[in-house]
């Protein structure tokens, strides 16, 4: 499908800021009118001309008129994402934040923050599985408390050892995973936490102007993940309710048991800024709802030695002065 | 290189003004040479270095007695040296060897010298203005004691003595020599209100300026990626938090004991304006 101005034929983009789909031709707000007709994966909807898509993409940019087009088959039955945050972000915006936490890292190439390299970002609905669990968390163990005192020249140590027994349940909300192979794990953990406050139905409006892919896996696939990060956000709250303790020891198998209460199919927004330096790709990803930003900056190594040394000369010149003057005085 | 020189600019800034003023004082200092003072005691002998106990060359106590006739006037203040290297306790006839018979006696000593070669700058007598170390080398009487007067009694407190004492006990063990030029000069700063001049030194500060470049590069030379910013609470359902048991139950309890090895410090003391039977202000170390 393709989103079409009624007023000018133009097409309409769910424009972040606004919160509003806007057509950029003629500044026209929710003039959007659906057009499934003639839709296929190999060309495009709008002007005909063939494009190339993989196997999980849902939404794409046609090369030749620049339309965005959202695949139909791939958003809904089964492939019907329960819900979605929306842009919060505009690429505008992204810009912004780049180049405010940037500005300072004189080692990045020159044109790492140029207009034109910027504008080649992408914004990316990524397709997440998120996991309700009900978990519980047994610890049967010991651990010491320690009391010290001092009478005349001996030192006394009491040693109070405790059994400690705790039953803990609690309940996770959504732990997310993404399903994206294109996507680095490592990566798009750090991009959490996104705000759930902001999570809607899923509407095929908000995926106009920007990139997306289906889930790649389905959520039994994806659920190892989860299953860790709840064992070991509910080990560490257990952790956190023994306190006070030394040496704290179990030798049973601590256990953690979780139980799957519900699961839901998720886009969330990323921006991905893809930039060469040196034959070496540098992707930032940056988090379409709270601006988060991940990713390494390429830098260059010689420019920092130089630096450094004149760190190290105007500092140490700068001592000595100060020594100088102390002695002076 | 302007990116080079803006991004260093404050750095820079601050070395050129630092630079300037150091320039200026170093030329203010040269100009203005130190206040000299006119001896008002004549009384007294030429001699300020008594190396009895030869543990100064002859050239080393030249050299001390012309440095502390130009930091006498420069201060208004006669700083004595006497070295000795015998037992006290023969001269006043005691027998016990202790602390206190100790201490008396080096200050008894140290007194009756400087009183009894009428020292003071501008006056004999306790209110004469100056210093006497006196550093006994015998092998077990052996100590430091300053006596002072005047105004010397009036700025050195009896822990600025302490310190100094403890400075020259520890030179004096390589360097007799080093160890009594630190004392006139200590005495010339304390007495010209040059007391500030702290010595840093360009060793450790090399090393700090070698440590802050090596962590400037280290920071720079391998960008982050970015930080974890989820807690172990972050998915956690409001208020889904429960225990079913939460139990802490002492099933045992054992004391033991340790005896403490104190180190006992050596001994050391001085005594003020009012300490009993002393006619000056001073100090002592022994060791
Ligand atoms: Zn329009
Ligand atoms: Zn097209």
């Amino acid at each position: 499908m393709v989103f079409k101005c009624k007023n000018c034929g133009g097409n309409v983009v769910y424009n972040p800021e606004r919160h509003k789909m806007h057509c950029p031709y003629c500044d026209s707000l929710e003039s959007e009118q659906k057009e499934t007709t003639g839709e296929s994966l190999t060309t495009c909807i709008n002007c005909g001309g063939p494009i190339e898509v993989n196997e999980f993409t849902s939404a794409s940019q046609c090369p030749y008129c620049d339309n965005y087009i959202i695949f139909d088959e791939r958003v809904t039955g089964e492939y019907t994402p329960h819900l979605i945050i929306p842009f919060v972000f505009s690429k505008e915006r992204v810009k912004l934040l780049l180049r405010d936490k940037f500005k300072s890292c004189v080692f990045a190439p020159s044109d790492f923050l140029s207009e034109a390299k910027l504008n080649s970002m992408s914004g990316m609905y990524v397709p997440f599985w998120m996991y309700d669990y009900h978990v519980r968390g047994v610890f049967d163990g010991q651990g010491n408390k320690i009391r010290r005192w001092r009478s005349g020249n001996t030192e006394y140590t009491e040693t109070s050892v405790y059994h400690i027994y705790r039953d803990m349940e609690v309940d996770f909300d959504k732990m997310p995973v993404d399903s994206s192979d294109a996507m680095p794990d490592a990566t798009m953990d750090l991009m959490e936490p996104y705000d759930y406050k902001a999570l809607e139905a899923f509407k095929e409006e908000y995926m106009s102007g920007f990139f997306a892919e289906r889930y790649n896996q389905d959520a039994l696939a994806g659920e190892p993940r989860a299953v860790d990060k709840a064992k070991k956000d509910a080990e560490s709250i257990l952790k956190q309710s023994i306190s006070g303790y030394v040496g704290v020891h179990s030798a049973l198998n601590n256990q953690v048991t979780l139980q799957r209460t519900d699961t839901n199919y998720a886009l969330l927004p990323v921006w991905i800024y893809n930039y060469k330096y040196k034959g070496e790709d540098y992707r930032f990803h940056i988090n379409g709802q709270t601006g988060k930003i991940i990713g390494k900056v390429p830098v260059a190594a010689k420019k920092v030695w130089g630096y450094g040394a004149t760190v190290f000369a105007s500092l140490f010149t700068i001592m000595m002065l100060v020594r100088q003057l102390l002695l002076m005085f | 290189m302007k990116q080079y020189f803006s991004y260093f600019k404050w750095m820079f800034i601050v070395l050129g003004v630092l630079a300037v003023i150091t320039g200026v004082v170093a030329a203010a200092n040269a100009l203005t040479a130190d206040n000299t003072y006119v001896r008002g005691n004549k009384e007294a002998p030429e001699q300020r270095v008594y190396d009895y106990a030869d543990v100064l060359t002859s050239a080393e106590e030249k050299d001390l007695e012309e440095l502390i006739a130009k930091r006498e006037s420069q201060i208004g203040c006669d700083i004595v040296l006497v070295t000795i290297d015998e037992s006290l306790y023969d001269i006043y006839g005691i027998t016990d060897d202790t602390d206190a018979n100790w201490e008396w006696s080096i200050t008894e000593y140290a007194e009756t010298f400087y009183l009894d070669n009428n020292y003071g700058f501008d006056e004999t007598g306790t209110e004469g203005d100056g210093a006497l170390l006196l550093h006994n080398w015998h092998p077990v009487e052996k100590g430091l004691h300053v006596a002072h007067g005047g105004k010397v009694w009036d700025h050195y407190s009896d822990s600025m003595i302490a310190d100094l004492l403890d400075v020259i006990y520890d030179k004096a063990k390589d360097d007799p020599y080093e160890a009594y030029k630190y004392y006139v000069e200590n005495m010339y700063r304390e007495m010209s209100g040059k007391a500030s001049a702290i010595n840093l030194n360009p060793f450790i500060l090399f090393i700090i300026a070698v440590i802050v470049a090596a962590i400037f590069i280290a920071t720079h030379i391998k960008p982050k990626e970015g930080s974890k910013t989820t807690t172990s609470s972050t998915y956690v359902e409001n208020g889904s938090v429960k225990f079913n048991a939460q139990r802490d139950e002492l099933i045992n309890k054992y004391v033991t004991k340790r005896v403490i090895q104190t180190s006992s410090g050596g001994g050391g003391s001085s005594g003020g304006r009012s300490s009993g039977g002393s006619r000056m202000g001073g100090g002592s170390r022994r060791g």
